[in-house]
């Protein structure tokens, strides 16, 4: 429980430090000298000089710097007095009994704060059992190359990762591993796809913005800052724009940012973990990505198989799915014929292990007791037959085999695919469902019109 | 000298049915002591709440407007971001976006010179569900992340499952239903572990109408269900 630590100089106010304490659930501790007053940061200070306020200064200043929050108590307003104590150390200086109801404001505020930082250790703990390396099942040895070259990273806080592999097959899985086993698990863990934001908001969003027209507020801390101490995840990093490009690599080797339309370095400390399902140096040869920040990016390569490489796993990912969810919706954990499982096994999931795990819950939410194949199957499977986009025939189904055809070409991801064919992300996500795209029926009813 | 300090029972017995959320009981104790609330933030503050929650907007907004002059005049700082985020909250709901922005910009800023990380979180979120209605997914998306670090950074669950089903709702709007539903099954985790039936209802909810754009009526009629029986287990309550 946090405390609530006083040091009295006089005998003043001291039923208004009961009632502080009691109000707030903080204990109580009463010290009368300086060197008493030296505690953890797990604490709220409070100097008590009521009738001994020429004591103040000169005791703030043997007691500071100190790591928890202190204020000054005197009996009177005295504005010279309250710079003094401020100056001293203290972090604000209240006159009672007339500032009783700020320094009660006061005390709440910061025993708030306490009680949010222990609920964020055992938030950290809570991730940690969530996200770590044992989470991540399979016994091929490429999985167990990949898991092991992680796991080596894990307590060099500032060494950055590439980690590469198909959409699905568990990339963010080992960054938060990453995060939440080593020693910044307490900070933040902040991904950014970098594929889903436009170029232009990109770099603010990273590295924030100082003032501007499309402003929300008179500054916005980018989400480098937010994840200060902690990770910043930029998955699909192959689509930062060159000129971000350098802007990362800048930040990753003088480990501070500027703000956007700001002069003021400020310093970052993050562990960047990048993550692409493209052949990275493939791009760097057709100068797409800066061959500099490639290297400085993959200071350690984590490469994961897709699923279709370690077919032994999936038995055993299989019957993790099939308990968790089986548990977290209250149902019994259904029977594998071993028809079904060799069903499993032979499948590609091109959707990787996170395919396999929707699979697996839709076989829980829907099916009956006994696990059937019709569960297995997928609600729909995107082909091309011969990789070849079909003419003659009707213009949605030309319309259709491009964006698979393109989706292929882009390696699945659909911000890059919508952007090469010129249209926006959600029109591409109508016409992979199979949707009416209104745009091309209107577009071509005008043509023909005119 | 001894400290004059008056006012404590009243204040308890309004944080005890603040707690227990007897939002009635709350509104009939603070309207018998007007003049002491009124000079107090923190229960101005509470009555102020108790408005909202029971559904009376336009009294709640118009409550804050009275008391947040006086919480800046006693330079109650702590009250005053409260109540600038809940009359934000009061404006959202009422659909006056322009003026919510406005309020949660003010509390953003306030928050993040007073170090209050839960202030800024809120207000990051709020600003960001203020971009996802606008049609601003991609400013949405940013705020929403930045939230998300807020949230985590105080390692609040129950933020967490607001926030990521509220990004969950701007991948859906941008058409990127498999992200949406990621994010919708994370909103489920945090709100399982905050034990709180309300956020896992909503993300169940939110997962249905993701299964149903995808054409996946069996699983959107099985989340819709799911839904529906983690509402049956809410008292009847106005949020």
């Amino acid at each position: 429980m946090p405390s609530l630590v006083v040091l009295k100089l006089s005998d003043s106010f001291s039923a208004a430090w009961v009632e502080l304490a009691e109000e707030y659930g903080l204990t109580l501790e009463i010290v009368v000298s300086p060197p008493e007053f030296d505690r953890h940061a797990d604490a709220i200070g409070i100097v008590a000089a009521g009738g001994e306020e020429g004591q103040l200064e000169a005791t703030l200043r043997q007691i500071c710097p100190i790591k928890m929050d202190v204020a000054a108590i005197g009996a009177l307003a005295n504005h010279r007095l309250a710079i003094a104590v401020v100056r001293a150390g203290a972090s604000e200086f209240f006159a009672l009994t007339d500032d009783y109801a700020l320094l009660r404001s006061w005390v709440h505020d910061r025993a708030d704060r306490l009680r949010m930082r222990a609920q964020r250790e055992v938030f950290a703990d809570g991730e940690r059992a969530k996200y770590n390396f044992d989470g991540i099942l399979g016994e091929s040895p490429a999985l167990l190359a990949a898991v092991d070259a992680a796991t080596r990273v894990v307590p060099h806080r500032d060494v950055t990762v590439l980690v590469t592999g198909e959409t699905g097959s568990g990339k963010e899985l080992v960054a938060r591993a990453l995060h939440y086993s080593g020693p910044r698990r307490e900070a933040p863990f902040v991904d950014v796809n970098c594929a889903a934001i436009p170029d232009r908001l990109l770099e603010t969003e990273l590295f924030g913005r100082e003032s501007g027209a499309d402003a929300d507020a008179s500054f916005e801390v980018g989400l480098f800052e937010h994840a200060n101490g902690g990770t910043l995840f930029l998955d699909e990093v192959g689509h930062l724009p060159l000129r971000l490009q350098v802007r990362l690599l800048r930040a990753l080797e003088e480990k501070r940012i500027r703000r956007v339309g700001g002069m003021r370095s400020i310093p970052v400390d993050v562990r960047v973990v990048a993550a692409t399902n493209v052949d990275l140096l493939a791009a760097v040869q057709r100068g797409e990505f800066r061959e500099d920040l490639y290297y400085r990016l993959n200071v350690v390569a984590v490469d994961l198989p897709p699923l279709r490489a370690r077919r032994g796993d999936v038995a055993i990912l299989t019957r993790h799915f099939l308990a968790r969810f089986a548990s977290d919706y209250g149902m019994p954990v259904p029977a594998l014929t071993p028809k079904v499982q060799r069903q499993l096994a032979d499948r590609d999931w091109p959707g990787n292990v996170r395919e396999l795990r929707n699979t697996m819950e839709r076989a829980i939410l829907l099916g009956p007791e006994i696990f059937d194949a019709r569960n297995v199957e997928p609600t729909r499977r995107l082909t091309l037959e011969n990789g070849a986009i079909p003419f003659p025939a009707r213009l949605d189904t030309v319309v259709y085999a491009t964006a698979l055809a393109m989706l292929a070409l882009c390696g699945d991801n659909k911000s890059h695919t919508a952007r090469r064919l010129g249209i926006s992300r959600t029109r591409l996500q109508r016409v992979l469902d199979g949707g009416q795209d209104d745009e091309v029926f209107v577009g071509a009813s005008l043509h023909q019109s005119s | 000298m001894t400290a004059t300090l008056g006012g404590t029972s009243l204040r308890d017995s309004a944080r005890a049915l603040r707690t227990r959320g007897a939002w009635a009981d709350l509104t009939a104790l603070l309207d018998e002591h007007l003049a002491e609330v009124m000079s107090e933030p923190e229960l101005a503050n509470a009555r102020g709440e108790a408005y909202l929650r029971s559904g009376a907007l336009r009294e709640g907004r118009a409550w804050f407007a009275k008391t947040i002059p006086i919480a800046e005049r006693q330079g109650d700082r702590p009250a005053l971001r409260r109540a600038l985020n809940m009359i934000g909250v009061a404006n959202f709901r009422l659909g006056e976006l322009d003026a919510a922005k406005q309020e949660f910009e003010r509390a953003l800023e306030l928050g993040r010179e007073d170090d209050d990380d839960l202030l800024v979180a809120r207000a990051t979120n709020s600003l960001g569900m203020i971009a996802n209605i606008r049609a601003r997914r991609e400013r949405a998306l940013g705020l929403f992340s930045a939230a998300i670090a807020a949230y985590q950074r105080l390692g609040d669950v129950m933020g967490l499952a607001q926030c990521y089903h509220d990004i969950a709702i701007a991948f859906r709007d941008a058409g990127d239903l498999d992200r949406a539903d990621e994010h919708e099954l994370r909103a489920m985790e945090f709100a399982r572990e905050a034990d709180n039936p309300m956020l896992l209802a909503q993300a169940w909810l939110g997962r249905a109408e993701i299964g149903h754009r995808k054409g996946d009526a069996a699983f959107a009629e099985a989340a819709a269900l799911r839904a529906a029986s983690e509402f049956a287990t809410l008292p009847e309550l106005i949020l």
